[in-house]
């Protein structure tokens, strides 16, 4: 079978400095991945390569056997299918929500596919359901605890039913409550047939729903890719990361 | 650890005046605090109102009153607007009676020197007047939820995508609002002797805002285009439809319109 | 400079607006067209942003505090074009949310802040950074320069709108119905506090925010692209500033004022600006001495004046060409 996201000696530089430096990565439907390193060793910028935000300086980036790149997303269609296929959950909630009621955003994807009025009111509900935030459905984005807002972005991605999902930081600054609950439902979307990818620095919040590592360097190189069970107990190498 | 970090310093403040910050705090979190009030949907009167009629009323009165010329209608346009305000929730009476209030001292003042120079009925007009459109544009604003504030100016054929403007505005009000708070909190608590450079300082917060404005709207360009945003935007009409209530408010200000001008 | 209802007619509100309209038409094409779309956030955050200037308090000498408009900076930061859509945001969430500024008014209030004060203020940028070239020093001096002064021209448009009230509308005993202050009163009244103090203040901010932004991320600065100024521009500027005068002079011509009183007004116009109403004495002429209804005598003096700027301009538009 082959790989539905292929990266071949992928690197990337800002324009003062480096970002992502040859990195290889393969990821087949259905898997379930967490990329992790010390601040600053491209993780972001590794996922909005992934989503077609930025592009690679050079290597290759290639989503279901086509290569994604900026003349391709210049052409709308193939943009819009892209960007359907592949949902984003932002480090920074604030900077994902901007309509004026939980409903009308998690509504946004819905109506940008055409779907009529119905099918749009039946995957809100099953959203907000999903995510048990129904209470706040008619309540301003602006208005909410980070962690509602977290959800509110997760259900807003999840609307347009993606088939990878991906999260930038998804646990970062929640309590352990939200925490585990948006633990349990990556768990369960990766259940469900999605492939996940998550970006994190924390290598607690991998544990029990990513069964793939990445791990980047401090100088933004690839340096692991494997079984999480492989890595976990090797002390050394995690210390060596700046990831215990 | 340096030799200065083990001692403790013996110091006294220069006096300085820092009030501004205060100042600039109290006026950002007011405005904010309005935009982030809680949307509870009161079911009395005012609030239960379609939002575009609402609008559309609350416009053609403040214009119908700007019209006017005879003491007598703009008295009963006032009491009108004083009834309408009755009819609201206490606490926010109480609001809008404080800004009332001020636009009338305000407005007194102004028009105090033509008063004495024998300008006495027109200038008690004006008063009314202005008061009056404070207290209908704050009754609309009170009691309609900031998403129909924005939606209801729909009813004046604004594009849709101008719609999403003022609602990406009232949000970034509130979160880079925030952000302003917070620096100046910092600044107020690290203002702990004289400075001189204090329009430096704000300057250099705002420039800040700025920046992080720019990232921030980036983003959201990003955010959007994940989500498939094709640069079409629907604004929904108001799913409330026209109730008894809205029947009545029409009727009542019909007949107040055309009882003023005829 | 948040005008309130009801101290200006509603007429001059309505003509005000049917200026702004094209306007704001013309500006929403432009800035479609330079940014896309898809990029319309960016009106959003930063009207949010305009909308926040507006409430920061700067310290005053004695005591006080005072705040800027911002508009000439976010002008010479995001382009004129940007700056007018996002004040003319910022001020109706002030009118509509807060009470600040009139709903009819709004349009007066958009037409001073929102048109004259960005693009004024970005022009004089433009055309002092021409002259003293694009270093760091000359950035700031233009900059000062160009908000100190764009927001004493809105400050006087304003001051020549309360002005022109008294003078064209009256009730049948001859009391004024609205801003009873003559442009002699109400120009002095504006003027003074903006000149010597407002309009530091907005220099000030601006100047303090663009220095922190050109020094810690210098290329998030609008474009220098159209780095050339057009004569066309220059002349724009000139209309903008001087129609509010073409306004007033077309109006007087019609006014119900006796010439004594007229001249008596005038006298306290300073001297440098006798030219501006020079050419409001052409207009008696041509006026409708027989028109009773005031809203007409309005509009119609109001299009005269302004036909009148266009046409001299383009016409010294013309000539400097050849």
């Amino acid at each position: 079978m082959s790989a539905l996201i292929d990266i071949t000696g992928l690197s990337f530089r800002y324009s003062d400095s480096k970002a992502l430096d040859r990195v290889d990565l393969s990821i087949h439907e259905g898997d379930s991945l967490a990329v992790v390193g010390p601040n600053g060793s491209g993780k972001s910028t590794l996922l909005k390569i992934m989503n077609g935000l930025i592009f690679p300086e050079s290597g290759g980036y290639s989503f279901k056997g086509v290569q994604i790149t900026e003349k391709a997303l210049k052409e709308p269609i193939f943009s819009k299918a892209f960007h359907k296929s592949i949902g984003l959950v932002f480090q920074n909630s604030d900077t994902q929500l901007f309509c004026p009621s939980v409903y009308d955003e998690i509504a946004f994807g819905p109506i940008q596919m055409g779907m009529d009025e119905k099918q749009i009111e039946q995957r809100v509900g099953d959203c907000l359901s999903l995510l048990k935030i129904e209470h706040i459905k008619d309540r301003a984005p602006y208005n909410l605890s980070e962690g509602e807002k977290k959800k509110v972005a997760i259900a807003s991605v999840l609307a347009l039913n993606p088939e990878v999902l991906v999260f930038d930081e998804p646990l970062n600054g929640l309590d352990p409550k939200t925490k585990k609950f948006l633990k349990g439902l990556m768990i369960e979307v990766n259940n469900a047939g999605k492939t996940i990818i998550c970006a994190t620095h924390d290598f607690e919040h991998i544990k029990g729903v990513f069964r793939k590592v990445l791990v980047l360097s401090e100088d933004n190189k690839a340096v692991f890719l494997g079984d999480y069970d492989k890595i976990m107990n090797d002390e050394k190498f995690l210390l060596q990361n700046n990831l215990k | 650890m340096h030799d200065w970090l083990l001692k403790k310093d013996e110091y006294r403040p220069a006096p300085d005046r820092i009030f501004f910050i205060d100042k600039s705090m109290l006026s950002i979190v007011s405005r904010i605090s309005r935009l982030k009030r809680e949307e509870r949907s009161s079911t009395s009167f005012f609030y239960t109102l379609n939002p575009g009629l609402k609008f559309l009323t609350t416009v053609a009165l403040v214009i119908v009153i700007s019209f006017l010329r005879d003491f007598s209608s703009v008295v009963l346009l006032f009491s009108y607007f004083l009834l309408s305000l009755a009819l609201i929730d206490i606490s926010e009476i109480k609001k809008i009676i404080g800004v009332a209030v001020f636009a009338f001292i305000s407005s007194a003042v102004i028009l105090t020197p033509s008063v004495l120079m024998g300008n006495f009925l027109n200038s008690l007009i004006i008063c009314i007047k202005v008061v009056s459109t404070v207290m209908a544009v704050n009754i609309f604003a009170y009691t309609t939820k900031n998403q129909d504030v924005t939606r209801s100016i729909k009813t004046l054929r604004v594009p849709d995508i101008l719609i999403l403007v003022f609602d990406i505005t009232i949000k970034y009000i509130v979160v880079v609002g925030d952000i302003a708070v917070n620096m100046l909190n910092s600044l107020k608590i690290r203002s702990i002797g004289k400075n001189d450079h204090k329009v430096a300082s704000l300057g250099n917060i705002i420039g800040f805002l700025f920046i992080k404005s720019k990232k921030f709207s980036e983003d959201i360009y990003s955010s959007m285009l994940c989500r498939g945003f094709n640069g079409e935007y629907t604004v929904k009409e108001s799913s409330a439809g026209f109730g008894l209530y809205d029947y009545i408010y029409i009727v009542v200000n019909t007949l107040l319109i055309a009882g003023v001008l005829i | 400079m948040h005008i309130p209802d009801n101290y200006l007619s509603p007429s001059t509100c309505a003509v005000l607006g049917a200026a702004m309209v094209p306007i704001w038409v013309v500006v929403f094409r432009k800035v479609k067209k330079e940014i896309t779309l898809q990029k319309l956030p960016v009106l959003g955050i930063f009207s949010a942003f305009s909308f926040l200037i507006m409430m920061f308090n700067i310290p005053l000498p004695g005591g006080t505090t005072g705040h800027a408009i911002g508009a000439t900076l976010i002008a010479v930061l995001m382009g004129p074009f940007v700056a007018c859509i996002t004040v003319t945001v910022a001020l109706l969430i002030q009118a509509l949310f807060f009470g600040d500024g009139g709903i009819l008014a709004f349009s007066v209030n958009c037409f001073n802040m929102a048109f004259l004060m960005p693009f004024a203020g970005y022009y004089i940028y433009r055309l002092i950074k021409n002259v003293a070239g694009n270093n760091k020093a000359g950035n700031l001096v233009a900059l000062f320069l160009a908000s100190y002064v764009s927001l004493n021209i809105a400050a006087f448009a304003a001051a020549i709108q309360f002005g022109i009230q008294p003078i064209l509308f009256r009730s049948q005993s001859g009391l004024p119905l609205y801003a009873p202050y003559p442009i002699g009163i109400s120009i002095p009244a504006m003027m003074i506090p903006h000149l010597l103090v407002v309009g530091l203040v907005e220099a000030l901010v601006s100047v303090g925010i663009y220095s922190y932004v050109s020094r810690i991320n210098p290329e998030m600065i609008h474009g220098d692209k159209p780095s050339r100024l057009k004569p066309a521009y220059a002349m724009i500027v000139f209309m903008v500033i001087l129609s509010p005068l073409g306004l007033l002079a077309s109006g007087t011509a019609w006014g119900e004022w006796g010439n004594e009183e007229l001249r008596k007004m005038l006298g306290y116009i300073p001297i440098g600006m006798g030219k501006g109403f020079s050419f409001g004495s052409l207009i008696p002429g041509y006026a409708i001495p027989s028109i009773n209804n005031e809203v007409m005598a309005y509009a119609i003096s109001a299009m005269l004046g302004v036909a009148i700027i266009f046409i001299s301009f383009k016409a010294i538009a013309l000539y400097i060409k050849k």
